[in-house]
């Protein structure tokens, strides 16, 4: 039977790629609504107004498709500017060879006049580590956001409200900003070996597909957006939204109850070529401090965020701005013990904070040429616990430093090779070499990627 | 308590009073749909797209029309106005025409170039007889207003006027047969002259 399956999904992936069809990124939109991909996206997943407009609509815009499919794929070849640390272990495996990363499977467009739905399944071909240790495929449910909406009029203002469940914080956000869709859009995702990753915020993925968010939002004017929404684990009722996470391996967040906040708050400006917004996002989760006892009391994250877009839309020429930073409370009410002793071994603070900081800037000639600088700052606490960077260097914070320069080349609208290099100026709290022998520098990558949507 | 209700009733009352002021088909879509591109009342800055306000209803009726059936298929066309106007039934098409022929007009053109200028106000009033290129004004208006099936030029974006013109040395707006002669007669550096004047006017 499995195989039959597998067989059909081959057959069905073919005629997929072999379809005479002149659409887009997400293709199956391209097809509801007859737009180009152009419309909605500057160099996709950057979202121009109208793209906004579309989503925040509930992707109701166009003529109902019997099967809203679209897939996409993304090839890539990763180099690090070093391999191996002072003791001979590989840091990256498969480097310099070239990789089949992703393939995702969309179901995305309009359901009835007033709700539609954006779900994505993909197969990461790298996507987790085997018995063996061995590095194999994994597939499971990615972004999904699924909407309701009604549009009115209120004091003669064209008012959206909207109903949405998602499985990812961020993820039903229309500027470029949030965590979600921020940029990289894509990056290096060979297989780690197990050893230090630098510390971001729980907003900035810490829960995506773990969790189930069910919220209300309106678009008032195309100025005014607000939203709120409460988010739970993807258990039970709502398992189908973690489909393919492990629950059993505590790379799951537990987060308390089914009423951590969400919240959204953002001015619109769009006048001639020119789009501004200024907003802030925030979360609140009341995380369990063991993820495989789900009991008990929790410890508190607070994530309050300003963000900033600026758009130029022109024909040839295109610039974007996004910049956010998120500010992380980490309240260790559960976790923080206070007879703990310093002066016999590490000890939690009570509390702790994590600032990120993030700026990006693009420009896209004639929607093909594109080029795009970034930088990242995260800084945090002292804590020789929360951030005790796995031991690599002394020192206990989170500080990160790095940059990104990237080059995108768009041959259609559906398709882009990039070349993204990015540089860390400060990995795991240090500047300097760390204990095991690499300095920031040494875990810079060079990725080459290619990226279709159909 | 009562407070609580009366504001509830208070709001919903507004509500429905605000909605009924609003019934007018050509207003919602252009507030719902068209306003994120064209601007609220047909009138925007960004030069990516056309100025709507003041456009004759029956120019503006074609060009849907020919979006529609795909028979105008410029880039943006295709981009942007295949999918919008299959949308719209015809009843939907002359809602908008008649809200937006009505729309005031605005003008934010500044004249950048006085030679070009000049030789656009030459050509537009007088045309190039030698070249075969009749006065645009004798179609399109004194002040480019544009009448029954020709459209309004006068304020319409540098931008959009350059790309249209050229657009009709192609045939990608077949039903513009007279604009398809006209260009023939028309150098690039006339048809940035042309569009410096109408541009400010």
């Amino acid at each position: 039977m499995l195989k039959i399956l597998r067989k059909l999904f081959f057959h069905a992936l073919v005629a997929f790629a072999l379809a005479p069809t002149t659409s887009f990124a997400v293709p199956s939109f391209a097809r509801q609504t007859g737009m180009d991909c152009a419309a909605c996206h500057t160099s996709f997943p950057e979202l121009t107004p109208f793209g906004r407009d579309f989503k925040l609509n509930g992707y109701t815009l166009g003529e109902r498709q019997l099967m809203p499919l679209a897939a996409m794929m993304q090839f890539s070849m990763t180099s690090p500017a070093k391999n191996h640390d002072i003791n001979g272990v590989q840091l990256m495996a498969r480097a310099n060879e070239p990789q089949f990363d992703v393939l995702g499977v969309f179901a995305a467009g309009k359901l009835t006049d007033h709700a539609g739905m954006f779900v994505q399944w993909t197969y990461s071909n790298n996507g987790t580590q085997n018995a063996d240790g061995k590095f194999v495929g994994h597939s499971g449910l990615d972004n999904t956001d699924i909407r309701y909406v009604l549009s009115h009029d209120i004091f003669g203002k064209n008012t959206v409200f909207g109903l949405n469940l998602n499985n990812n914080p961020s993820v039903q956000d229309v500027w470029n900003t949030t965590p979600a869709w921020g940029f990289p859009f894509n990056g290096p995702n060979l297989p780690n070996v197990p050893g230090p990753a630098f510390t971001s915020s729980i907003i900035e993925g810490g829960l995506s597909q773990q969790v189930a968010g069910v919220g209300g939002y309106f678009w008032y004017d195309r100025h005014l957006y607000g939203e709120l929404s409460l988010y739970g684990n993807a258990n039970k009722f709502f398992r189908v939204l973690s489909a393919g996470q492990n629950w059993s391996d505590g790379s799951i967040t537990r987060i308390d109850g089914r009423n951590n906040p969400y919240w959204r708050l953002a001015w619109n400006e769009d006048w001639g070529a020119h789009s501004l917004m200024v907003g802030t996002y925030g979360m609140q989760t009341d995380i369990f401090p063991d993820s495989l006892n789900p009991n008990g009391p929790t410890n508190r994250f607070t994530d309050t965020a300003l963000d900033a877009q600026y758009q130029y839309l022109s024909d040839p020429h295109i610039f974007t701005l996004q910049t956010t930073f998120i500010h992380e409370k980490q309240d260790n009410r559960a976790s923080y013990d206070q007879t703990c002793d310093a002066t016999l071994g590490a000890c939690l603070n009570a509390k702790n904070h994590l600032n990120t900081f993030k700026a990006k800037a693009s420009y896209l000639f004639n929607r093909k040429y594109g080029a795009s600088l970034a930088y990242f700052n995260t800084t945090g606490s002292n804590d020789s616990v929360a951030f005790d960077n796995n031991g690599i260097n002394p020192i206990t914070k989170p500080d990160t430093q790095s940059y990104v320069v990237q080059l995108d080349y768009n041959p259609w609208t559906f398709a882009r090779v990039s070349l993204q290099y990015t540089g860390y100026t400060k990995f795991d709290g240090s500047r300097n070499v760390d204990l095991l022998g690499l300095k920031p520098s040494d875990r810079n990558t060079l990725f080459l990627n290619t990226w279709f949507a159909f | 308590m009562s407070n609580r209700i009366w504001l509830s009733l208070g709001l919903i009352g507004l509500i429905v009073t605000t909605s009924a002021f609003a019934t007018d088909v050509g207003s919602k879509l252009d507030r719902q749909l068209c306003s994120v591109c064209h601007g609220a009342g047909g009138t925007t800055s960004s030069e990516l797209f056309p100025q709507l306000a003041g456009q004759p209803a029956p120019y503006f009726i074609a060009q849907m029309k020919a979006f529609r059936d795909k028979s105008r298929s410029e880039e943006n066309a295709k981009r942007f106005m295949w999918g919008i106007s299959s949308r719209l039934t015809d009843d939907d098409i002359e809602q908008l025409a008649a809200f937006y022929e009505v729309q005031a007009p605005i003008h934010l053109g500044k004249i950048s170039d006085q030679v070009k200028y000049a030789q656009g106000k030459e050509i537009f009033t007088n045309g190039h007889p030698e070249k075969g290129v009749p006065p645009c004004m004798a179609c399109h208006g004194e002040k480019g207003e544009g009448k029954e099936a020709t459209p309004r030029l006068g304020g319409q974006h540098e931008a959009y006027l350059k790309r249209q013109l050229k657009v009709f040395y192609g045939n990608e707006r077949p039903a513009a047969t007279t604009m398809h002669e006209v260009v023939k007669g028309l150098s690039e550096n006339d048809i940035e002259a042309i569009a410096q004047y109408l541009q400010a006017q």
